[in-house]
């Protein structure tokens, strides 16, 4: 499970994840940042990956593309620091696969 | 006044006519069995054979008496109050025939006489109306001219009351027999309704509104006990018009309730005759019928009838009431019953979700990670591999990870929704393996004191992870083999031939080759097995991936532990790199979560020294073998690192702080392997060094 929990600032928002970015969780995360490009460009600053418990690698892409446009991440944990850090080598990427059922482990 | 059609009594023609009228007037009365059509009917006939101004009726079953073509005695409605001093109730009750020539000079029945009088009418002649089966009332003629009856006219008159009375009865018999078809009708939709609906509240709506129809009364409702506030509640209703205070949901006031109570304390109907009553609050209701709802001696609530008309509810129509109040029961039974079994099943699934969840996140890892080309290729194999219903055979050395390849094999297919049974068959005693594939029934054995379902009927449509699969006995590898090839098995204890549609996933880390070639495994059911085998990589064979791993394990296990490690030192990473992991991604977790426990800051601390003697060892071991003899050579460091282990635990194999745990593997496993080496225990169970 992943829940995107959204705070507000003057002109800006702060998004915090909790829970796996993995599997449908990643699309989910990708519709909700492209509606909220759409309503309006340059709106997300900071995404917080502290609470992530795994990052798969359809959600490593996902990270990169964020990255691309411009949001920075906070990250806790050598996996996911390890992870956010090396998000633009250009390395065969890691095999990083979950084969729970939808809905394990949420934060 | 008499009608001048009639003709002189007495004459052949008057008693002709009178005969030719009888035949018509029966016919007539044939015709019209409703007793208010059949007078006005009558009327018309016999005024033109017999004189009168007047015709009455005592209706028995109706208790009052009614005139007709008489308006004064409608108007004063005579009789009605004191029918005991009525002529028509004294032959009702004598079955006599009584004449009287005028009301005037008549000392019997004077109130009665006065009356009649008053309404103009002066003579009366009075017939029972009685057929062979019952008394049904009488028959009054009134005349306005005194002395109109003679003897001869009266027995004309007995005639016509005897046709009348067959009509009545014929009708009443008729009337019956369709409230019988009506009520046989209710009863059949009330069964229908009931075995075809289970949502309590639409059966019992349905039923209210078909008894309110057939029992002709204002209002049928429901009453249900409300255990969690004790008061009774109307839960489901039918009634005539609206009523604020009298809705589906709405507690019962006190003042009702005390009646109700009484209902469901003895489980007896009761009747109110509420004829009396002027609360306007009862809109009008005369008669109440309470009817318990019992089923198996359980009174389960109350059917109540309300009727606007006194008397609604006589005691012949209660035993009906009764059958209508145990169906109505049947339904309640079965509706609570239904929702019991339906909460029961959502609580087993819920529990059912939150255990294989705890399960999951309390002993299992569900993630794979990793960048070595072995891994990629058994993920190829997997993906390959899951959509199919093909047996699937894992191979690998303990703590590989061979379950969670299990796992995503089966997440990945078309199973997933199902269930993923596990069984490791060297941890189950041979004598109970049969018992925990297969089930068994009660009885089948001393102690089965309960039916069991195995783990092939519980995994149906889902998938059966048979782990270390090499440790089934031979004889019951027929068996196994059979619900392989024929999906059929019978569960211990019966000749019932069930069948599984399971997946099978099976795991080891023996050689099953080499097991058939020693004659400890079925070839049959090895090449049935061996369908499409995966093999698991060994960690020291993908040392890449370590890193990798380290990261993901130390991260999960902080988490867990509550622990804030942000930093592995390089040489910390290099030792856990080099290391050889006897024990694989097992030993690794169990290596790594000692290591987050100990480690005070943020820095994770291993006592890398460990593991350098053990690789140390291994490595004088290869130079002390020189090349030759290697096997023998590796299985006595083998040796000798189990016997290490089993001395520093006491000789304890499982538990927390047994022997298996400490070398990072399962106690089968740790089993299995001494007696490899030769490590053996004792027929008392206690272990020997061999």
């Amino acid at each position: 499970m992943l829940r995107i929990i959204s705070s507000r600032d003057t002109g800006s928002q702060d998004w915090m994840l909790c829970g796996q970015l993995a599997g449908a969780w990643v699309t989910e995360l990708h519709e909700q940042w492209m509606r909220q490009r759409r309503e309006s460009p340059d709106l997300l600053r900071l995404l917080d990956l502290s609470d992530v418990t795994f990052i798969d690698e359809a959600g490593a892409r996902l990270l990169r593309e964020m990255r691309s446009q411009g949001v920075r991440f906070v990250a806790k944990g050598v996996e996911t620091r390890h992870l956010v850090e090396n998000l633009e080598k250009r390395e065969k990427p890691e095999l990083r696969r979950f084969f729970g059922q939808p809905g394990d482990r949420g934060c | 006044m008499a009608s001048p059609a009639i003709l002189e009594a007495g004459s052949d023609e008057s008693i002709a006519a009178r005969y030719e009228s009888l035949i018509r007037l029966a016919d007539s009365i044939r015709a019209h069995r409703a007793p208010g059509d059949l007078f006005g009917v009558l009327a018309k006939e016999l005024q033109q054979i017999v004189p009168f101004d007047g015709i009455a009726q005592f209706d028995e079953s109706a208790n009052k008496i009614q005139w007709h073509l008489c308006e004064e005695c409608t108007k004063s409605n005579l009789l009605q109050p004191r029918k005991e001093h009525t002529v028509a109730w004294w032959v009702y009750q004598n079955q006599q025939s009584v004449v009287i020539h005028d009301v005037w000079h008549e000392t019997r029945f004077p109130e009665q006489m006065r009356a009649v009088g008053d309404c103009g009418l002066r003579s009366l002649c009075v017939v029972p109306l009685t057929t062979a089966h019952r008394r049904l009332g009488s028959l009054a003629l009134g005349s306005r001219a005194p002395y109109a009856y003679s003897e001869e006219e009266v027995r004309f008159v007995s005639l016509v009351a005897a046709q009348i009375a067959l009509a009545m009865d014929d009708g009443m018999n008729s009337d019956a027999l369709r409230r019988a078809q009506e009520r046989l009708e209710l009863l059949l939709a009330l069964t229908n309704r009931i075995v075809s609906n289970l949502d309590l509240r639409v059966v019992l709506r349905e039923i209210s509104a078909s008894i309110r129809r057939v029992m002709q009364c204002e209002g049928v409702s429901v009453v249900l006990p409300d255990k969690e506030t004790s008061s009774l509640r109307i839960f489901a209703l039918d009634i005539d018009g609206a009523h604020d205070h009298i809705r589906e949901g709405v507690e019962l006031p006190a003042a009702k309730r005390d009646s109700l109570l009484e209902v469901l304390r003895n489980g007896q109907p009761a009747v109110l005759d509420m004829s009396g009553d002027t609360d306007p609050a009862h809109h009008g209701l005369k008669s109440l019928c309470y009817l318990p709802l019992v089923s198996r001696e359980r009174v389960l609530g109350i059917l109540t009838l309300a009727s606007n008309a006194a008397r609604a509810f006589p005691p012949e129509d209660l035993e009906f009431l009764r059958q209508l109040a145990n169906q109505v029961a049947i339904a309640v039974e079965n509706a609570l019953a239904y929702g019991q079994i339906t909460e029961l099943k959502e609580k087993l699934a819920q529990e059912k979700l939150y255990l294989e969840d705890e399960i999951r996140s309390e002993l299992n890892f569900e993630e794979i990670v990793g960048k070595s080309e072995a891994l990629r290729q058994v993920l190829k194999q997997v993906e390959s591999v899951a959509p199919t219903d093909s047996t699937v055979l894992i191979y690998g050395e303990t703590g590989t990870g061979k379950e969670l390849v299990a796992r995503a094999l089966h997440n990945l297919g078309s199973r997933r929704s199902s269930a993923f049974v596990k069984l490791n068959c060297a941890a189950i005693p041979t004598g109970l393996l049969e018992s925990e594939l297969f089930g068994h029934e009660k009885g089948a054995f001393t102690g089965a004191i309960a039916q069991r379902v195995g783990r092939f009927e519980l995994a149906n449509h889902g998938t059966v992870f048979l782990d270390e699969v090499g440790e089934i006995p031979l004889e019951l590898q027929p068996k196994l083999l059979r619900v392989l090839q024929e999906r059929e098995f019978e569960r211990l204890g019966s000749s019932r031939t069930l069948r599984t549609d399971a997946r099978l996933i099976a795991a080891t880390n023996r050689d099953l080759a080499a097991m058939v070639d020693e004659n400890r495994f079925r070839p049959d059911l090895y090449y049935r097995l061996n369908v499409f085998p995966i093999r698991v990589p060994s960690l020291r064979e993908r040392p890449v991936d370590i890193p990798l791993l380290v990261r993901h394990f130390v991260q999960q296990f902080s988490r867990r532990l509550s622990r804030h490690i942000d930093t592995i030192p390089s040489e910390v990473m290099e030792a856990l790199v080099r290391y050889h992991w006897p024990g694989n991604i097992r030993e690794l977790q169990n290596v790594l979560e000692r290591a987050v426990i100990l480690s005070t800051g943020s820095v994770l601390r291993v006592a890398t020294d460990d593991l350098r003697i053990a690789n140390r060892g291994r490595a004088e071991v290869r130079e002390s073998a020189g090349g030759t003899g290697m096997q023998s050579v590796l299985d006595d460091t083998e040796r000798q690192q189990i016997l290490a282990a089993l001395e520093r635990s006491n000789w304890v194999v499982a538990g927390p702080n047994g022997a298996a745990a400490r070398l990072g593997m399962k106690r089968s496993t740790l089993q299995s392997h001494m007696r490899r080496v030769g490590i053996s225990t004792s027929r008392s169970g206690r272990l020997t060094r061999a």
